[in-house]
């Protein structure tokens, strides 16, 4: 049964979403006034691509802690499996979609297969796909929900304490490009050390972090357990302790969706849970993408403003224009020698900071798969028949940590270049030149300010308020394909990495041999598929890198020699017409000088 | 006492006779003392398992403590005894009384200092146990929220001490194995004591298998399915699992649901039933829908006794004519699976327990015979352990201890053995009939179960002469044709029996004696 929820008002997003259109639609007319379309299409494009933003926030727990019964009391629905032992054991993505719709990846067909809604079970659980057989990588459903609608995904996980260390593996790669976790703990006991030991795991991957106790009407103790969670918290993990916790009762939430009984439904604290997560997560989210689009706008009209300074610069008289020279002159010398080499500098730090540690991480991790596979083999509880299985989940897991470690470690290198060689949008030439820049003081959204930690979205953002969206979006899609744009969960569980034939995921291991045979096999794909892949991948991201670099540094330096030119060309040019480009240049400035403001009030308004 | 005890008992008696006074002679003695105890079964698992309940539906009798969260905090021994009395043991050896109150129940403080406490030993006049002793032990919380980090390693260390002092366990899972669960019987198996925790004495109990029914449902069905799983999953651990909904079990065992509460039971199943099913939706709106028939203390009494689960059980029982305290009794305590669990304890443990107590007790004395520093002594022992393991090899139930070595030998990882043939040796220590033995389900012809042995007992033949096999799995495989060899025995009627009938395995000298 499908029952209405009531969106929450996000109080971020619907009221700034118009105000932010209309002053980037003026932004854009006033490029266009301007002849510089590509500033203004550049900002169409974004503002149109809008849509796609939102917030993928992954459900974690032990197994049995009412994961899955939580999510379909979510969506007031009761599609995902929960019977008592149909334990799920494969990710499950959850995202909106006009029409209903499931789809499994696996591993060797080509694209996603469209399945029954009923038939996820047979995909996604233990009993219906024992060891994963059937080599599904993830499944997703496509669902017309208002909680989905509001941008949210949702990634349902197996069990972190159950059988399979390859899927805490897995699920911590989806982590770090995720914007939330939800904690799934239930009143029975308090925190295990196992759990402690995912959690401060995941801490070190990701920011937001809920938890929910589950099955409140089941306990009648319940609040026992949560002080005592939260004691356990304090002491083992204080990086978690101010991390809310939200009692539910997911049977509690089903009756009442039944019965129509609201109090039961208020109860049932299911509400609380969407509200906090329509809000705090999926609000968040669109918020901070607008702020962004704000803080790219305004960089925009910076660059707008620059040759009208300029203008003003050449318009003045005598020593001041004299002067005005020879620092441009002066700054114009300096900044061939700062750049000299510049190519250098970038292929040196790319090896040293991006290549290198990922090599490194690369071999490490393969080493202490193999470290540990082999203790399992030799161990009494090796269960060989999920070995295969395993083995793929956490090569996957290795691949997708390879590629956000890539995708971070360019990001952090591209932001410290532009500061190296003055390339950021917001410090254009001319604002260094007329010393303070006036108007320009800056009140960007920071993203320290958002979240503690620096995770992969933080980086991405930076990238983002440095480049703006057109350019940092052309090497995202480069960097990590097709992941961003899916969602964190989708693009890590279907991860890119092909298998060879991919003859021992099938394999039926008899003995401690055999699966040693299997997982040399799999150390073997490894090296050669996932190294490739890397390779390409860091090729293609340092040509990137370098390009943009390259770019950027000729365009400051053309500036320069332009502002040059035109102090040159001024010094001969005659008095009136020097003024009358002044009163223009002037006249130019304060159009863009009211938008700036509406822009800069609005990024305020944002950030309180 | 069967013979394979006396035998044990009598191995005890000559190292004692040739013994010095000192630490190897101490221990005979305690080992000797021991075998004549009745078997000590431990309860132990994770914090908030509700052990402490179990151990109680098992006395049939309120006594020890129980809450929510980290309760029990010292290791507690019940004890057959004609008066009801309780001890505290100290650290420093000595004992104090400690006074149990007017309901024979324990205090919840034990007055005096956690650290200075090494156990409490309860005497009960209880026929429960009368074959059997109970060891109830603090939660093995892998985390604990007693700020003093050294109060968690104490209470750790006591539970494993506990348990290597028994001679089996009862190991209690809520709702399904949590990796907690797989690392403590992965310790309690490495540990080395005299309990060698192995499937043949580890039956583990699912409890609290009513948070996973639905209405009305009987607990114990959702539960099964989980139960077999957790079973193939802790396969070399565990050889039975069993649900159980403790809180039940202990109310209908010690006989807390009086006709008062019955009466109670009655007004409640007396309401409409829409009603009835909202009030019992939650334990939240059970205590404060003050529109229910009745007062708030004994809502709150009712709900603390049976729980959710209980009381839907209750006024459904009612509907189907179940009125007054005793059947009411009877049906609830069928749904508490505690018939189950007695009945899988009397297989599994009581009717094994000379088997049991002779493999804990011959594992002691090997144990310190190899590990003393007293040569003399270690080497008199050893000789009569030597000595005494030829009288025991004639022993009909040599056998099963053999097979319990090797349970032993795979379950501690020393031998990797190919998962099927595991499987089958788990089959062959625990199986009760032939048919389980040989993996048949219901009934199977006499000549398609000697086929199937016949066949089983090849392989394990060809096992043995594989040169690639180490001298241990080869010993395992020499025990397997032995079993295999019984089985065909019991299947072929004597007269049958001819000479030229070729037997699976020439009954050859023992390579295991060479060890």
């Amino acid at each position: 049964m499908i029952v209405e929820t009531v969106p929450v008002p996000v109080a971020g997003e619907t009221s700034f979403e118009p105000a932010v259109q209309s002053l980037i639609q003026q932004a854009v007319s006033v490029a266009k006034s301007r002849g510089r379309t590509d500033i203004a299409e550049s900002l169409s494009t974004q503002l149109a691509a809008r849509h796609g933003d939102g917030a993928t926030v992954v459900v974690v727990g032990e197994t049995k802690r009412g994961k899955s019964s939580l999510l379909n009391a979510l969506l007031g629905w009761s599609a995902l499996p929960v019977e008592q032992d149909v334990a799920t054991n494969v990710h499950i993505v959850l995202r909106y979609a006009a029409q209903t719709i499931a789809l499994v990846h696996r591993v060797s067909a080509g694209g996603p297969q469209e399945i029954p809604l009923g038939e996820v079970a047979e995909w996604a659980t233990v009993a219906g796909n024992p060891g994963n057989t059937k080599g599904v990588q993830g499944v997703e459903i496509g669902l017309d929900h208002p909680l989905l609608a509001q941008g949210l995904r949702l990634v349902d996980t197996p069990g972190v304490g159950g059988l399979s260390a390859a899927h805490r593996e897995i699920t911590l790669a989806a982590l770090a490009r995720a914007d939330a976790l939800v904690f799934v703990i239930d009143a029975d006991a308090p925190l295990s050390r196992p759990e402690f030991a995912f959690l401060r795991q995941a801490a070190r991957r990701i920011a937001t972090v809920l938890f929910v106790l589950t099955k409140i009407d089941a306990y009648a103790e319940w609040e026992a357990i949560l002080e005592c969670d939260r004691k356990l918290l304090r002491m083992h993990a204080p990086e978690l302790a101010p991390a809310p916790f939200y009692p539910v009762s997911s049977h509690e939430k089903a009756d009442a969706d039944a019965s129509g009984d609201d109090d039961l439904g208020r109860e049932s604290g299911v509400p609380a849970l969407e509200a906090v997560l329509t809000e705090r997560v999926a609000g968040r989210a669109r918020l901070l993408s607008l702020a962004n689009l704000v803080q790219t706008t305004r960089e925009a009209v910076a660059t707008l403003d620059a040759p009208e300074r300029a203008a003003m610069e050449v318009a003045e008289d005598g020593p001041a224009l004299e002067q005005a020279l020879q620092a441009t002159e002066l700054r114009q010398r300096e900044y061939a020698a700062q750049t000299e080499g510049w190519a250098n500098t970038v292929t040196m730090d790319f090896q040293r900071r991006v290549r290198h540690p990922l090599d490194r991480e690369f071999r490490r991790r393969l080493l202490e798969l193999s470290v540990r596979y082999e203790a399992r083999i030799r161990s009494p509880e090796r269960r060989l028949e999920t070995i295969p299985d395993d083995l793929h989940t956490e090569l996957r897991a290795i691949a997708a940590d390879l590629q956000t470690m890539l995708v971070a470690a360019t990001a952090e290198l591209v932001v410290d270049l532009a500061d190296q060689f003055d390339l950021s949008s917001g410090s254009s030439v001319s604002d260094q030149l007329s010393a303070g820049g006036g108007s320009l003081e800056f009140a960007p959204l920071k993203p320290q300010d958002r979240q503690r930690g620096d995770d992969l979205s933080q980086k991405l953002r930076g990238l983002t308020l440095l480049f703006g969206g057109a350019s940092s979006g052309r090497l995202l899609a480069t960097l990590l394909p097709g992941g961003l744009l899916l969602g964190a969960g989708v693009g890590v569980l279907v991860g890119a990495v092909a298998w060879g034939t991919g003859e021992w995921l099938r394999r039926k291991l008899q003995d401690e041999q055999e699966a040693m045979a299997v997982l040399r096999r799999a150390l073997d794909t490894a090296r050669v598929e996932i190294e490739a892949d890397l390779r390409d991948h860091l090729l293609d991201a340092q040509r990137l890198v370098q390009e943009e670099i390259r770019s950027r540094i000729e365009q400051r330096r053309r500036e320069l020699a332009e502002l040059g030119a035109r102090h040159r060309a001024s010094a001969q040019a005659d008095r009136a017409g020097r003024k009358a480009a002044g009163v223009e240049a002037r006249r130019r400035l304060a159009e863009t000088e009211t938008l700036r403001r509406s822009l800069r009030d609005v990024q305020v308004e944002m950030t309180l | 006492m069967s013979e394979l005890r006396e035998s044990v008992v009598s191995i005890c008696d000559r190292a004692l006779a040739g013994l010095e006074a000192g630490a190897v002679q101490t221990g005979v003695a305690r080992v000797r003392h021991r075998l004549l105890e009745p078997l000590r079964v431990a309860v132990a698992g994770r914090v908030s398992a509700g052990k402490s309940t179990l151990v109680n539906a098992l006395l049939g009798q309120r006594v020890a403590p129980t809450a929510a969260g980290e309760c029990t905090q010292v290791v507690t021994w019940f004890r057959y005894g004609d008066a009801d009395r309780a001890e505290l043991r100290l650290r420093d050896g000595s004992t104090v009384p400690l006074a149990l109150r007017p309901d024979r129940s324990l205090p919840s403080t034990l007055g005096a200092e956690l650290e200075a406490v090494d156990s409490v030993s309860v005497w009960l006049s209880n026929r429960n146990l009368d074959d059997m002793t109970i060891i109830d032990t603090p939660g093995l919380a892998t985390l604990t929220e007693s700020s003093a980090a050294r109060t968690a390693e104490l209470l750790a260390v006591r539970s494993c001490g506990a348990v290597s002092e028994a001679d089996a366990l009862v190991y209690v899972i809520t709702h399904d194995a949590r990796e907690d669960d797989r690392q403590i019987l992965a310790e309690f198996r490495s540990q080395f004591g005299s309990l060698r925790v192995s499937a043949l004495n580890t039956v583990a109990v699912l409890n609290k298998v009513d948070k996973l029914a639905g209405d009305g449902a009987d607990a114990r069905d959702a539960a099964h399915p989980i139960a077999e799983r957790i079973g193939r999953e802790l396969g070399p651990t565990v050889a039975w699992v069993t649900p159980i909904v403790s809180l039940l079990a202990e109310t209908t065992e010690a006989g807390r649901l009086d006709e008062r509460r019955a009466g109670q039971l009655q007004m409640l199943a007396d309401m409409p039933r829409e009603r009835r099913r909202l009030a019992l939706a939650s334990g939240r709106r059970f205590v404060a829908d003050d529109t229910l028939p009745l007062e708030p203390a004994q809502r709150r009494e009712l709900l603390a006794l049976l729980d959710l689960y209980g009381l839907r059980s209750a006024v459904s029982a009612v509907d189907t004519g179940r009125t007054g305290a005793l059947p009411l009794t009877d049906e609830l305590r069928t749904r508490s699976g505690i018939d189950d669990l007695r009945s899988l304890l009397m297989r599994a443990f009581t009717r094994r327990a000379d088997v049991l107590k002779a493999d804990a007790a011959l594992s002691a004395l090997r144990g310190l015979a190899r590990q003393t520093t007293d040569r003399r002594s270690g080497q008199v022992l050893g000789a009569e352990l030597r000595a005494g393991s030829e009288r025991l090899a004639v022993l009909p139930e040599m056998q099963q201890l053999r097979e319990m070595e090797a349970l032993h030998q795979v379950a501690s990882g020393r031998i990797q053995l190919p998962s099927e043939l595991h499987e089958e040796l788990r089959r062959m220590a625990t199986g009760e009939s032939v048919q389980e033995k040989l993996f048949f389900e219901g009934g199977a012809a006499e000549d398609d179960l000697l086929r199937a042995a016949f066949e089983r007992a090849d392989r394990w033949r060809a096992l043995r002469n594989d040169p690639r096999r180490c001298p241990a799995e080869k010993r395992i495989a020499y025990v397997m044709g032995l079993s295999y060899a019984a089985l065909i025995g019991e299947l072929q009627p004597v007269s049958e029996r001819t000479d030229s009938a070729e037997s699976p395995l020439p009954l050859p000298t023992s390579p295991g004696s060479r060890s």
